[in-house]
């Protein structure tokens, strides 16, 4: 009687050391998983407060062409304390996409750069087919400034 | 004596049996609970990770005459999350005013250059564009849109 108590207790002890190692496992991966996610969160949060743009001013001009094309340009300074990829900056003229605009900032007069430092501006160029009313720029984080574009008379010859 | 020895033989198999038999159904239970608790943890950190922003603004024409009494509703939506979202009409719950657009709706498609225009990565915006009735908009309208858990409102004028 003795002994079958024993051998019974044993298998029951080695059951719940395999149990504890299958339970253990995966609960230590699953909130490993939840908080690297919550990290990665706060790490955007502080990023969207690191990050702030302002919209210097934003024209457009008649090019006078037979298309009737005009071209936009915008000038935006990076008022954050964050260094903004300008491959990553969307243009929205009119609501509609701007598929890469030309970039450079103006400090520098760089156009190859994709960093955009905190105070420098950087200006926006593209041609659209419509005369546009509204720009919007968006960064990282959908931090975004929009605005009327104002147009721009061509200087008398 | 040789019956005590028997019967004694028959407890102790029967307790292992018995030992057996509760080990068995505590590791199917454990391993059953620790792979829910991990797919579990895998669409919470999804959740967490996923992040939109509707990037359009309200101030320019959002709602385009279709002709055939249509309206073309344009939005642009950025990925600000970290998680890779599919960009398939079935990602997206979509409603415009409280109305529920279904995935022939609405069309998505991803801006810029991309090399995969079937996912929707961080960083990349998507249009948007719902197909919707005249007499659907109001003076103001407003979509309401989901993505893995994640809720954007947007309100315009028509």
């Amino acid at each position: 009687m003795g002994f079958s108590v024993s051998a019974s207790t044993a298998i029951i002890v080695v059951g719940l050391f395999l149990a504890f190692g299958m339970f253990y496992p995966a609960m230590a991966n699953s909130v490993d998983r939840v908080t690297d996610a919550h990290d990665d969160q706060a790490d955007r949060m502080l990023s969207i407060q690191n990050t702030a743009i302002e919209l210097e001013n934003a024209t457009k001009e008649d090019i006078g062409d037979e298309d009737g094309e005009w071209e936009v340009t915008v000038n935006v300074t990076n008022t954050g304390s964050t260094s903004i990829p300008l491959s990553r900056t969307d243009l929205l003229i009119n609501n509609s996409y701007q598929d890469e605009p030309e970039t450079m900032i103006q400090e520098t007069e760089d156009t190859e750069t994709d960093l955009w430092l905190p105070g420098e501006t950087a200006e926006f160029t593209t041609t659209v087919d419509q005369e546009p009313d509204r720009v919007s720029v968006v960064v990282t984080q959908g931090i975004r400034v929009s605005g009327e574009l104002e147009t721009v008379e061509e200087e008398e010859q | 004596m040789a019956s005590v020895s028997t019967s004694h033989l028959i407890i102790f198999v029967a307790s292992l049996v018995v030992a057996a038999g509760v080990v068995g159904t505590l590791t199917t239970g454990v391993d059953r609970v620790s792979s829910a608790v991990q797919d579990g943890s895998l669409d919470v950190s999804q959740q967490v990770r996923t992040d939109v922003t509707i990037i359009s603004d309200p101030g320019s024409s959002i709602v385009v005459e279709n002709g055939d009494e249509e309206v073309d509703v344009t939005i642009h939506v950025r990925n600000t999350g970290s998680q890779t979202i599919p960009a398939r009409e079935s990602a997206i719950d979509m409603f415009l005013n409280g109305q529920f657009q279904g995935e022939e709706d609405f069309t998505i498609e991803v801006q810029g250059t991309t090399d995969n225009a079937d996912v929707w990565r961080p960083d990349e915006v998507v249009e948007i564009t719902i197909t919707a009735e005249e007499a659907d908009l109001d003076t103001d309208n407003r979509i309401f849109l989901t993505v893995n858990g994640d809720q954007e409102e947007f309100e315009f004028r028509s």
